[in-house]
C-alpha cells in the first residue's frame, strides 16, 4: 500500500467507512466479525422467543441490517431483556415483538395483565365513596350513532342519572385517537347506547381519569 | 379461545350447582347452556344475567371476573314508554324492553359490595356459593319489592336508592304512571327530573305525549 496514493487513505482499512468497521490490528476486515456476531445475535433471539433456531432468517435479517451500526447493540439489550426475563413474566404476559398477553395485546412484563390495570380498582372505590353514586364494573361496550364501538373500562352513575363513561389511564398512558374520536361526538343529545352485555345502558358522556 | 371455553364450561358447571339449587327456590329457570336465569310474574319479567369477563387484564390472573346483573322488564310500561317517545328507541337507551339493569351488588350498601374473581377450576363451587350468599342476603329482598308497576312507583316515591337510575329510567316511571291514569304525577316525575332546557328539548316527545 506504500507509495500508492491509496496509502494517504486514512479509512481504507474499514472500507472508507470508519464508522461501521473497525480494524485495530489492521489484519481483519471487521464487517465480517460483525455479520457473524449479528446473525448469530439473530439465531439467538429468534430460539428465544420462538424455540426454533431459524439460521436463514437469521441470515436475511443480518443482511438487510448491516447498514445499520446500531442493530446489533440494539438487538444485543433485545436478547438480555428476554432472557433477564427467562421469555415469561408473572403477569403471564410473554415476548412477542413486545410484551404482551396471550390474545397478544401489550401488556406489562411486571405488573398486573395490562399496565395500569391496579389503578382501575382504586377508581371504583372512590367513585362509590361519592353519595348518590353507582359504579358499574367491568367492560361496558357502546355503540355512536355512526355504529363504531367503544369499550370503556366502566362507568358510573350519578345521582342525576348521568351515566358517564369512564376510561382510566395511569402514568404516562393517552387516549387512542379512535377513543378520542368517539368520545369527543358522545354528549347528552348523541349519547352512545349499550351493546352486548351493556345493554340498557345510556352512556352520555365520558371522562378520562388518570392515575399517578 | 379453549382457555376461554375451557373457563366458560367451569362457570356453567358452577352455574349447574349451587347457583341452579339457589334461585329454583324462587322459581328462576335457565336453558342449559345459558348464563340467564329467568322467572316469569304477574306483570314483570326478572332476569339475573351471569355478566362474565374472562381473563379480565384489569385483575393479575384471575380467569374469569363474575358480576352478575339484574335486569327487569314490564312489557306494558315498555310499550307506554315507547309510545311516550314515539317510537324513538334511541331515548330508551335502544333497549325499550329493559326498564332496570344492573349490578346485583347495587342491591346492598356500598360498604357490602363485593367482587368475584376466580383464578383457576377449583374456585367456581367457592365463588358459587359466595354469589348465593350474596344474592340470599341482598337481592332477594329486591327481587320481591319489585314485581308490578305498583312496586315501580312505590320504588320511585320511597327514593329507593338499591336501584340504578340512569336517566331513562324516568321515562318508564312516567309511563308507570301513565298506566296508572296519574297523568300529573307523570308530569311532576318529568319536570323533577328531566326538566331543565336540555334535557326537555330531548325528551320533548315525552313531554308533548303526556
Amino acid at each position: 500500500m506504500e507509495g500508492s496514493p491509496q496509502s494517504f487513505n486514512r479509512y481504507a482499512y474499514g472500507n472508507n467507512n470508519p464508522y461501521s468497521y473497525v480494524d485495530p490490528n489492521g489484519e481483519t476486515p471487521a464487517h465480517i466479525l460483525k455479520f457473524a456476531a449479528d446473525v448469530a445475535l439473530n439465531v439467538a433471539i429468534n430460539y428465544a422467543t420462538t424455540g426454533q433456531a431459524d439460521v436463514g432468517g437469521a441470515l436475511v435479517d443480518s443482511t438487510l441490517n448491516i447498514v445499520n451500526p446500531l442493530s446489533s447493540l440494539q438487538k444485543a439489550n433485545k436478547l438480555r431483556e428476554i432472557v433477564g426475563k427467562s421469555g415469561v413474566t408473572n403477569s403471564g404476559a410473554k415476548w412477542n415483538n413486545g410484551w404482551r398477553t396471550a390474545d397478544g395485546k401489550f401488556a406489562s412484563p411486571n405488573g398486573p395483565g395490562t399496565a395500569g390495570a391496579a389503578a382501575e380498582q382504586k377508581v371504583w372505590d372512590a367513585v362509590k365513596q361519592k353519595p348518590g353514586w353507582s359504579v358499574i364494573e367491568g367492560r361496558v361496550s357502546v355503540r355512536n350513532a355512526d355504529g363504531q364501538l367503544r369499550v370503556y373500562d366502566g362507568a358510573a352513575v350519578s345521582p342525576r342519572g348521568r351515566t358517564i363513561g369512564l376510561e382510566v389511564k395511569s402514568g404516562a398512558a393517552t387516549k387512542t385517537a379512535a377513543q378520542r374520536d368517539f368520545d369527543s361526538g358522545v354528549n347528552t343529545y348523541n349519547p352512545a347506547v349499550g351493546v352486548g352485555n351493556s345493554n340498557g345502558v345510556n352512556v352520555g358522556r365520558s371522562l378520562e381519569i388518570r392515575v399517578p | 379461545m379453549n382457555d376461554i371455553k375451557s373457563a366458560k364450561a367451569n362457570l356453567l358447571e358452577m352455574l349447574d350447582g349451587p347457583v341452579d339449587q339457589a334461585l329454583s327456590k324462587y322459581n328462576f329457570k335457565r336453558r342449559k347452556v345459558s348464563l340467564v336465569y329467568k322467572r316469569k310474574l304477574a306483570e314483570s319479567i326478572q332476569e339475573i344475567d351471569f355478566v362474565t369477563d374472562f381473563f379480565p387484564r384489569y385483575e393479575q390472573g384471575a380467569e374469569a371476573h363474575i358480576h352478575p346483573f339484574f335486569v327487569w322488564k314490564i312489557p306494558s310500561v315498555s310499550e307506554e314508554a315507547l309510545r311516550l317517545v314515539n317510537g324513538n328507541k334511541m331515548l330508551l337507551a335502544n333497549a325499550p324492553d329493559i326498564l332496570l339493569k344492573q349490578p346485583i351488588e347495587i342491591s346492598a350498601p356500598k360498604e357490602n359490595h363485593e367482587r368475584w374473581f376466580t383464578k383457576s377450576a377449583d374456585d367456581y363451587s367457592q365463588i358459587g356459593v359466595a354469589i348465593c350468599s350474596f344474592m340470599e342476603q341482598w337481592l332477594v329482598d329486591l327481587l320481591e319489592s319489585l314485581q308490578s308497576i305498583d312496586d315501580l312507583l312505590e320504588a320511585y316515591e320511597s327514593s329507593d336508592d338499591r336501584l340504578l337510575k340512569q336517566q331513562h329510567w324516568y321515562v318508564y316511571v312516567t309511563a308507570a304512571y301513565m298506566l296508572k291514569g296519574e297523568r300529573e304525577k307523570a308530569r311532576s316525575v318529568m319536570e323533577s327530573h328531566l326538566g331543565n332546557p336540555g334535557l326537555k328539548k330531548r325528551y320533548s316527545a315525552v313531554y308533548d305525549n303526556l
